[in-house]
């Protein structure tokens, strides 16, 4: 029987890891148990809030905010032995409070885990990076991080756009952080729940363009807003944002909208274009080593 | 003549037992940037922890048993952080501050020589 070379290349690729990201496992270096990546703050493309990530983030944010659990590899070997603490290794590099680490700093930062008996069972390195560039999301997408560069909705609907930061590489990181978010003109769209994290809910009100300006630090990236009465918000037959390719638009957003983020979680929207969390995530099952 | 026997075997018993010479350094870990290791020095960059396996090697005709106690210590936990783990010839050394400090040895209770150890700046 003859295979198909094409098909052979298929298989190849789909068997294939991604060559760039090191351990998506998030396997200890010391091979004993595994690391799982928590989304402890809102705004976190790589999960939701209180849920873990499926994969180990293969880079993080200057700056972000996440949380890490542990668990053995083999519950066997481990009977009744209490799960190791997390440390960062570098306070420097790697701050932590409570249950939260914070990268602090470019560079690798270990955590190890750390037993009862200050002995280290276990280590793994986060690859921080700053962030270089940003990307717009469609929030009701995740995991898929397709860039946004227009967002056509009908008049009354919310939608929720999520902002991925990117390094040099255009290599997505990990991590929580504090962005601002603008929109031009207030009487077409407003912001709703989101402020201040990188997913923010946006409420259509009447037709027309505006544009939604999101910054973090000195970086900024708008999408053009596009509220059409024609569309009918309950079929959501015409509804689907535009996806399209990246390109920045550094306009400075004049910031007299509707800033309001003390209401509802931006995911708990009802509308057509709502977002629910991503469904590359699975609920926290290791014990809280933090 | 049984005297001087027991005498001499008595001054021969010390020179019986291992006498430090050196430490052999093996990383175990793959570290994520590259580091030196090895007896005489150890170098990484901050933020980063390796796991290395270490033997140590007498000076003199008598060999070192396997189960024979090693113990590393850093001189400044502020720079370089030495931890045990579960195997007693394994450790954990970890970049904590940029600065030069060394790592203490200590086999049998015998103090062998400090490795000089360097964190780098991160790459």
């Amino acid at each position: 029987m003859r295979i198909h070379p094409l098909f052979l290349g298929l298989v190849l690729i789909t068997c294939t890891d991604d060559p760039q990201d090191p351990n998506p496992g998030g396997s200890g270096e010391l091979g004993v148990g595994t690391f799982t990546y928590l989304c402890r703050s809102e705004g976190d493309f790589t999960c939701g809030i209180g849920q873990s990530s499926a994969s180990f983030p293969r880079a993080f944010a200057l700056n972000g905010r996440f949380g890490l659990s542990y668990a053995w590899k083999s519950e066997l070997d481990h009977l009744n032995e209490p799960l190791p603490v997390l440390q960062p290794a570098a306070p420097e590099l790697l701050g932590f409070t409570t249950d939260t680490f914070t990268a602090l700093a470019s560079g690798f930062a270990a955590v190890l885990a750390v037993t009862g008996n200050s002995k280290v069972v276990d280590l793994i390195h986060a690859s921080v990076r700053p962030v270089d560039d940003l990307r717009l999301v469609d929030a009701t997408t995740l995991p898929i991080l397709a860039p946004l560069t227009e967002l056509v909705l009908p008049v009354g609907v919310v939608s929720s756009v999520q902002l991925v930061p990117l390094d040099l590489n255009d290599v997505e990181l990990s991590g929580a952080l504090d962005v601002t978010w603008a929109i031009e003109d207030a009487t077409v769209a407003i912001l709703g729940a989101g402020q201040g994290t990188g997913r923010v809910r946006v409420d259509t009100l009447a037709p027309g363009e505006t544009t939604l300006t999101a910054t973090l630090g000195d970086k900024l990236v708008s999408i053009l807003i596009t509220v059409d009465e024609s569309i009918d918000p309950t079929t959501g037959a015409t509804d689907e944002p535009t996806v399209a390719t990246t390109g920045d638009t550094l306009t400075t957003g004049d910031t007299t909208a509707d800033t309001d983020a003390t209401d509802t979680d931006a995911t708990d929207t009802t509308a057509t274009s709502s977002t629910t969390d991503t469904s590359g995530t699975t609920a926290e099952t290791t014990g809280g080593a933090l | 003549m049984n005297r001087s026997i027991f005498i001499l075997s008595l001054l021969l018993l010390p020179a019986c037992h291992p006498m430090y010479g050196h430490l052999e350094v093996d990383l175990y870990s793959s570290p994520p940037v590259p580091v030196r290791v090895s007896g005489e020095e150890i170098e990484l960059p901050v933020g980063v922890a390796i796991a290395v396996d270490v033997e140590p090697k007498s000076g003199n005709d008598y060999e070192y048993f396997k189960e024979d106690r090693v113990e590393l210590d850093s001189e400044d936990r502020q720079i370089l952080r030495v931890d045990p783990t579960d195997n007693p010839r394994r450790f954990v050394l970890t970049g904590v501050k940029v600065g030069k400090t060394c790592i203490t040895v200590e086999v049998l209770d015998e103090q062998g020589a400090c490795i000089p150890a360097t964190v780098q700046a991160a790459p």
